[in-house]
């Protein structure tokens, strides 16, 4: 395990060049050459049969390249970079972007520091399930408890003539 | 030109990892070995060789080296490395598991 993440970073810091691999190949399609001049073909069939077995070098090229231990890390990189230019390309969406972020982020950040407080956490004293809180409940309508009787209305009604 | 077939994957890299065990070999040497030992069941095209050697390298099963080749060509010359050897024999233990479940399920009735 250790030593597959020592060889992965090895390849990462040193790639093999271009002309490498395209040397390996070369030499797989002369070696193809020869078993088709072999097989008794002539030299120019041999070569035209080669390459059409062989197919197209840089795609095969191409995949020799996607098998590198850091290829995703190339390609990520390659996407930021897309994005950078896009992003200087349309300031005012960008500007626009930013600010939706900054907000988004701003503001779920603070309900929930204080939402956390509220509702998550536990209290900071001991027992704090024992807590109790006493307080009077009065009613917030005034009039409730208020029952007109004659008597009462009767005064008003004199003292009003 | 025979149908090509979808080899399981990871079929490959246990192919060449065998090859390789026998001796070092460069890549049209592995490609014409499975197709021999095969009897030509097996076509390697290089489109899918050259980047599994590649792959099993930097996985440092196989390391490379540059050799002379039979007709005086430098050549790429592949190779077993220890962990290549444990490798090939998991991956054999594997395929013979894999195989013999494939194999139980289709005899069966």
């Amino acid at each position: 395990m250790l030593k597959e993440f020592l060889t992965g970073l090895r390849f990462l810091l040193a790639d093999r060049s271009h002309a490498e691999v395209d040397e390996e190949l070369q030499f797989h399609l002369k070696q193809l050459i020869e078993a088709n001049i072999q097989a008794g073909m002539s030299a120019a069939e041999a070569r035209r049969q080669a390459a059409i077995a062989f197919g197209a070098l840089e795609r095969v090229r191409e995949e020799c390249h996607e098998q590198r231990p850091g290829y995703w890390l190339e390609t990520l990189c390659q996407d930021a970079r897309y994005a950078i230019r896009g992003f200087r390309r349309n300031p005012t969406f960008s500007l626009t972007v930013v600010l939706t972020f900054m907000l988004g982020i701003g503001s779920t950040t603070a309900v929930f520091s204080v939402v956390d407080r509220i509702l998550f956490r536990s209290l900071p004293y001991s027992n704090s399930d024992r807590l109790v809180s006493v307080g009077l409940i009065a009613p917030i309508e005034p009039q409730e408890f208020m029952l007109g009787d004659r008597t009462m209305s009767g005064r008003i009604t004199k003292s009003r003539l | 030109m025979p149908q090509p077939t979808d080899l399981l994957q990871g079929t490959l890299d246990v192919l060449i990892l065998k090859t390789l065990a026998l001796e070092p070999m460069h890549g049209w040497g592995i490609a014409q070995r499975i197709q021999q030992v095969s009897k030509n069941v097996f076509q390697i095209g290089q489109g899918s060789l050259y980047p599994a050697l590649h792959r099993l390298e930097y996985k440092g099963w196989i390391q490379a080296d540059w050799g002379e080749s039979e007709n005086n060509r430098r050549a790429k010359y592949y190779s077993l490395t220890r962990t290549g050897k444990k490798q090939l024999q998991a991956e054999v233990e594997s395929w013979d598991r894999l195989a013999a479940a494939v194999a139980l399920v289709l005899e069966q009735g």
